[in-house]
């Protein structure tokens, strides 16, 4: 199982991961749109680790269910946590300004989304795409 | 840090986006085609993401503000080359860009600027011929 | 079939030479596969034999020392060793009591019975290659490979003519088919009985292939099945026919080839079904395509006539399709017809809308056409919003409102031709 693990601390680190998704995605031989919808869920929720998380790391790992492929992401920081899971997957919600679809959004994008967060301890944000 | 090339093209500003950019990228191009439309009292800004693979909420935020700003500067905006996968990732997420007016390629979006900005200037003679 | 065993014949006789010649005759029996045994009656001294008066005579409590001395006395009977030891000295007993004068003999053996029995019965199965599964399955396919013939008529025959299909598959075909499977068949069950292991991967290929290309003929999964299992019926007559030492090795044989045959018949109908499933999955993938199609009215005019519901799978496929179209033929209109769209619920509408925003996101604009009243209720009633989407009841319509959004028009041309014949005579 291929897996590797990156940093997310700066702005550059967002685009970084952003571009290794998408190597690895083509090199799964994904479909353009599901690389696309990918790449973006990716981008959302790497902005959020940097912005509310503080920075925190990103694992990319290749997963198999059967015949089916996949791509596991896990982005996991050690910020402040949310403090209503509920409220912030809302769409238009947002507490730092922006358009308030980035949780919610990249749920629509993804097969599988999971999130854990504890008020103080951090936010773990885990999405799969099936090929 | 590099900057986004805008081009003045008569009374528009050209900008094409080639590259995956990050957040300070961005913010620096907002910046920066404001400034530029004032400068030059430019009636139309055509922003071209043909060769943008990625459109996540916050590029989609920052055009929608640029449109929103060039407004009020008195500039109609016009985006351009939307490439089908990023259109159908953006609809997923929940980004329409309502009153952002959209063409299909540079070509047909000069050609709209060009339409607009007439029409504008017609009304502004009727409505000055009246007074 | 057995070997007799013989025991020394006075009284009082000596334990060793007895453990001796039991030790050979089991060797013996060993070389030759035999996997029973008789034994001759004995009778038994009595006085030296009785527990209490010879307490070192007795046998050991450990099973499998022989420690038994036994005298034969002539005129006695034979009897087989069984496996279950009350019946085998209910039988001696019999034997014995219907003598008045061995009444007590009859008396004195019963003390020792367990004795006789168990320590023979636990050498048979402590030999290893003497087991029984193993012994079978050589003498199995020697059965086969010397009714080979018989087998096969016997098979084809009693293929019935229902599923026996000859408009199918012809006689040579099949006989040929019939043969390679017995031959693998007996290569195969050498050397085990488990279907799933790896000498049988032959055979198992080989019934893949047969599930297979009878499905393809036309051939439905019982019918490809009955082909297996009707082999049964003469292999069974074949193993009823050899000569058997014993009715329970023939129930044994036959379990046996029964499981092997329903294993296998159950293979040929996984392969079968997995054919068919495969076909299946790729016609509704044409079906999928066929019922997508995008065409192109004008220049910067599509056309995507959408037939039949609209799932989230299905629009995902439209979307990129129409999208990409638009993309290669430059145009700026789409109009998309649900005429042939029996009803529009929600899911749909959503559906409708995110396609038609994500073609104005590319910079073209949608019509939606084709819509009935009925279909025109249910959106109202759904409060769905489709404020910025021009809608036409006809396709006709829409394509105009195209065209002159285009800035073009259609005129009547005056000297149009009636017909070709008419232009074609004008020019003579």
């Amino acid at each position: 199982m291929k897996s590797e693990t990156f940093s997310i601390a700066t702005a550059s680190d967002v685009v970084r991961v952003r571009q290794v998704v998408r190597v690895w995605a083509s090199e799964l031989k994904f479909n353009i749109v599901d690389q696309t919808k990918l790449v973006t869920a990716t981008s959302e929720l790497a902005r959020n680790t940097l912005q509310h998380g503080g920075g925190g790391v990103m694992k990319a790992t290749v997963v198999e269910n059967g015949l089916r492929k996949g791509i596991q992401l896990t982005f996991e920081d050690h910020g402040p946590g949310i403090q209503n899971i509920e409220l912030a997957m809302r769409d238009g919600f947002t507490t730092a300004n922006g358009m308030g679809l980035g949780l919610s959004g990249s749920k629509r994008l993804v097969n599988q989304f999971d999130i854990k967060s504890e008020a103080g301890r951090g936010t773990t944000v885990t999405i799969t795409r099936w090929k | 840090m590099d900057r986004i090339p805008i081009l003045k093209l008569g009374e528009c500003l050209l900008v094409t986006i080639q590259v995956d950019m990050h957040d300070e990228l961005a913010l620096s191009l907002q910046e920066d085609l404001t400034d530029q439309i004032a400068r030059h009292a430019s009636k139309g800004v055509l922003i071209d993401i043909s060769s943008l693979e990625i459109v996540d909420s916050f590029i989609g935020r920052m055009l929608a503000n640029i449109a929103a700003m060039s407004r009020v500067l008195d500039a109609q905006t016009v985006l351009t080359g939307m490439q089908p996968a990023v259109a159908i990732t953006l609809v997923e997420l929940g980004m329409s860009l309502p009153g952002i007016k959209t063409a299909l390629n540079v070509e047909r979006g000069m050609e709209l600027l060009k339409a607009y900005i007439e029409r504008d200037s017609e009304l502004e003679e009727a409505s000055g011929l009246e007074e | 079939m057995g070997i007799p065993v013989e025991a020394t014949r006075r009284r009082g006789a000596d334990t060793v030479r007895t453990q001796a010649v039991l030790a050979e005759s089991i060797s013996r029996a060993r070389q030759l596969g035999e996997t029973l045994f008789r034994i001759n009656a004995f009778e038994l001294g009595l006085s030296k034999w009785h527990p209490q008066r010879n307490p070192t005579r007795m046998g050991s409590r450990h099973r499998q020392s022989i420690k038994l001395v036994v005298a034969r006395k002539p005129g006695f009977q034979i009897w087989e060793l069984m496996s279950d030891w009350p019946r085998a000295f209910r039988q001696i007993a019999w034997q014995l009591g219907t003598r008045p004068a061995n009444r007590r003999i009859f008396r004195a053996f019963f003390g020792l019975a367990p004795f006789v029995y168990v320590f023979l019965y636990d050498h048979c199965h402590a030999l290893p290659h003497i087991r029984y599964g193993e012994n079978h399955m050589s003498a199995f396919q020697q059965i086969i490979r010397n009714n080979e013939k018989a087998i096969l008529s016997g098979w084809l025959s009693e293929m019935s003519a229902s599923t026996r299909r000859s408009d199918l598959i012809d006689d040579a075909e099949l006989k040929q088919q019939a043969a390679e499977l017995l031959r693998l068949f007996a290569n195969s069950s050498q050397n085990s009985s488990d279907v799933h292991s790896e000498s049988f991967a032959s055979l198992r290929e080989f019934f893949m292939e047969i599930g297979k290309t009878r499905m393809e003929s036309g051939f439905t999964a019982s019918e490809t099945a009955m082909f297996v299992l009707s082999l049964k019926q003469p292999i069974f007559k074949a193993l009823r026919d050899a000569p058997k030492s014993n009715p329970q090795e023939l129930v044994e044989e036959i379990w046996m080839v029964g499981n092997l045959l329903d294993n296998l018949a159950l293979l040929t109908v996984d392969s079968a079904i997995k054919f068919r499933e495969q076909t299946i999955a790729r016609q509704q993938e044409e079906l999928l395509e066929l019922s997508t199609p995008v065409v192109k009215l004008w220049d910067g005019v599509l056309a995507l006539p959408l037939i039949g519901t609209l799932d989230s799978a299905r629009t995902q496929v439209v979307m990129e399709l129409l999208l990409s179209t638009i993309v290669a033929t430059n145009s700026q209109i789409a109009i998309i017809d649900i005429t042939g769209v029996p009803t529009v619920d929600t899911l749909v509408a959503q559906h409708l809308i995110k396609t038609i925003t994500a073609a104005r996101l590319m910079g073209a604009d949608c019509y939606l056409s084709g819509i009935r009243p009925a279909i025109a209720q249910t959106i109202v009633h759904l409060g769905v919003d489709l404020a910025d989407v021009q809608t036409k009841a006809k396709l006709s319509d829409a394509f105009a409102l195209a065209l002159s959004r285009l800035g073009k028009t259609v005129v009547n041309v005056k000297h149009a031709p009636v017909s070709h014949d008419l232009a074609v005579r004008k020019e003579f």
